[in-house]
C-alpha cells in the first residue's frame, strides 16, 4: 500500500506550523540575533568606553536560536499532546500499522524548524563575524573559529 | 480467534482484572455486561495492547502487536478520531492506513446518519460524534470490531437504526465485542452475552441455549449478578415508613 507521509499530526495543520516556526524564526533568530549583534558592534566603537569582544558580538548574534529552539521543543510537545487532546486519538495511532509514523508526524517539522533555525543563526553569527574583523584589526583566524564554538557551545 | 488466557491487571493496589479466560470467535456479536468498574474497559484495552496486563492475549494464535492489530478496531465514548478534521480528511487517513477500509460501507453508513463530511467532527454534536466513531469501526475492515459503550449519548432513535443497520451489515466472519449497560435492547442484537463482575467473568451463555432453556438474557443477568429486587423496597423502608408510602402511592 502506497502510504501518503503526513508531516504533521492530522489535528494541526502542516501550514500552521510552518508559520509558527518561521515567526519563531523571525522573532527569536533574526530581530532578536539583530538586536544583541548590534548592541556589541555598538560598544565596539567606543559608545560605553569598553570595545566588544569577538565573543560579544558571534555570542549576541547567537543568543535567540535558543529561545527558538525551546519553542521548537514546545510546538513538539504540543503535537504530541494533540493525539490526547478533546479525543483519544492516540487509539487510533496505536491501530496503523506503524510505530514510528507519530513520532514522525510529531517531531519532523520542529526539527526541520530547529535546523533551519540554526543555520540561520551560524550565517547571522558569520556575517557579525565578518563586519567585526571589518570594523577592526582581528586577525587571528584561529582565535575566531574558537570564539564561534564558544559561542555555539 | 481472539484468546485470552489467565488476563490480570492491577492499578495500584486495585485489582482490575483476574485470570480472565475468554476466546472471540469470527461471526459473533458478543455482548459484555457488568457494572461500572466491573474491568469491561481494562479488558478491551488490554486487547489492543493499550495498556500493560499480565497474561497472554492471541489473535489467531499470534500475540496482538503492530503487525496483526490492523484486523482489530475499536469504538470507544471517549472517542478515537481526529476532532479537528472532517469525515472526508478521516477516509482518506484510514485508506491510507488500513488497506481493506471499506469506503462503500462508509459513504453508506454517512449517508444513512445524515451526518455532514466537511465539516470538523468537533463541530457535531455529541450523539453525532458518537455515530461517526462507531461508523470508522465498522469501516475500518477488521476482523474483530470492539465497542465500548459506544452510545453513551444517543438517543433510542439513533440506536436502534444503529442496530437495525449494524445486524444488516456485517459479514459472516466479522466479530463484534460491544460492551454496554443496554442490556434489553441489544438483547435481539447479540448472540452470546458475557457477564464480568470486579474484574472476573461470572457468565459467559450462548443465547439460543437460553432461549432453550426458556429463559430471557435479563433474568440469567439479574441471577449472575445475584440482584435483590427487594432491596429497593428495604431502602424505602428505611426512609419512608410502609404506610405512608401507601398513601403516597394512593
Amino acid at each position: 500500500m502506497k502510504k501518503k507521509i503526513a508531516w504533521n499530526p492530522p489535528d494541526i495543520p502542516a501550514y500552521r506550523i510552518i508559520i509558527e516556526f518561521i515567526v519563531s524564526i523571525f522573532l527569536f533568530v533574526l530581530i532578536l540575533c539583530s538586536i544583541q549583534a548590534n548592541n556589541a558592534l555598538e560598544r565596539y566603537v567606543m559608545m560605553d568606553g569598553l570595545p566588544a569582544t569577538m565573543m560579544d558580538v558571534i555570542g549576541g548574534a547567537f543568543s535567540g536560536f535558543w529561545l527558538h529552539a525551546a519553542v521548537c521543543v514546545a510546538l513538539a510537545i504540543r503535537n504530541y499532546r494533540s493525539f490526547y487532546t478533546n479525543s483519544r486519538s492516540i487509539y487510533l495511532m496505536k491501530r496503523t500499522g506503524s510505530r514510528s509514523e507519530i513520532h514522525f508526524m510529531s517531531l519532523s517539522l520542529p526539527v526541520i524548524g530547529l535546523i533551519a533555525g540554526f543555520i540561520l543563526a551560524v550565517l547571522m553569527m558569520l556575517g557579525c563575524r565578518g563586519r567585526y574583523i571589518e570594523m577592526g584589526n582581528y586577525g587571528d583566524m584561529q582565535n575566531c573559529i574558537l570564539d564561534i564554538w564558544r559561542a555555539l557551545i | 480467534m481472539i484468546e485470552i488466557k489467565g488476563l490480570s491487571k492491577k492499578y495500584g493496589s486495585t485489582q482490575a482484572l483476574s485470570d480472565v479466560d475468554l476466546q472471540l470467535r469470527p461471526g459473533e456479536i458478543v455482548g459484555l455486561f457488568g457494572p461500572n468498574g466491573a474491568g469491561k474497559t481494562t479488558l478491551i484495552k488490554s486487547i489492543f495492547g493499550y495498556i500493560p496486563y499480565s497474561g497472554s492475549i492471541t489473535l489467531d494464535g499470534e500475540p496482538v502487536t503492530r503487525k496483526n492489530i490492523t484486523r482489530l478496531s475499536f469504538a470507544t465514548c471517549e472517542h478515537s478520531f481526529f476532532p479537528n478534521i472532517d469525515a472526508k480528511a478521516h477516509a482518506q487517513f484510514y485508506k491510507d492506513h488500513f488497506e481493506s477500509f471499506d469506503e462503500k460501507r462508509f459513504n453508506v453508513l454517512m449517508e444513512f446518519f445524515s451526518l455532514p463530511k466537511d465539516k470538523a467532527i468537533k463541530h457535531l454534536s455529541t450523539g453525532q460524534q458518537n455515530q461517526f466513531e462507531v461508523i470508522m469501526a465498522l469501516c475500518q475492515g477488521a476482523d474483530y470490531i470492539l465497542m465500548d459503550e459506544p452510545f453513551a449519548g444517543n438517543d433510542i432513535f439513533n440506536r436502534e437504526d444503529f442496530y437495525k443497520v449494524l445486524l444488516g451489515m456485517l459479514g459472516p466472519d466479522e466479530c463484534v465485542l460491544l460492551s454496554t449497560h443496554l442490556i434489553e435492547e441489544v438483547s435481539g442484537l447479540i448472540n452470546r452475552a458475557v457477564l464480568i463482575d470486579k474484574g472476573r467473568i461470572i457468565g459467559d451463555v450462548q443465547l439460543s441455549e437460553l432461549e432453550e432453556s426458556g429463559r430471557d438474557l435479563m433474568d440469567y443477568i439479574k441471577k449472575s449478578f445475584s440482584y435483590r429486587s427487594d432491596r429497593v423496597f428495604e431502602a424505602l423502608d428505611q426512609l419512608v415508613p410502609e404506610e405512608e408510602r401507601h398513601e403516597e402511592m394512593a
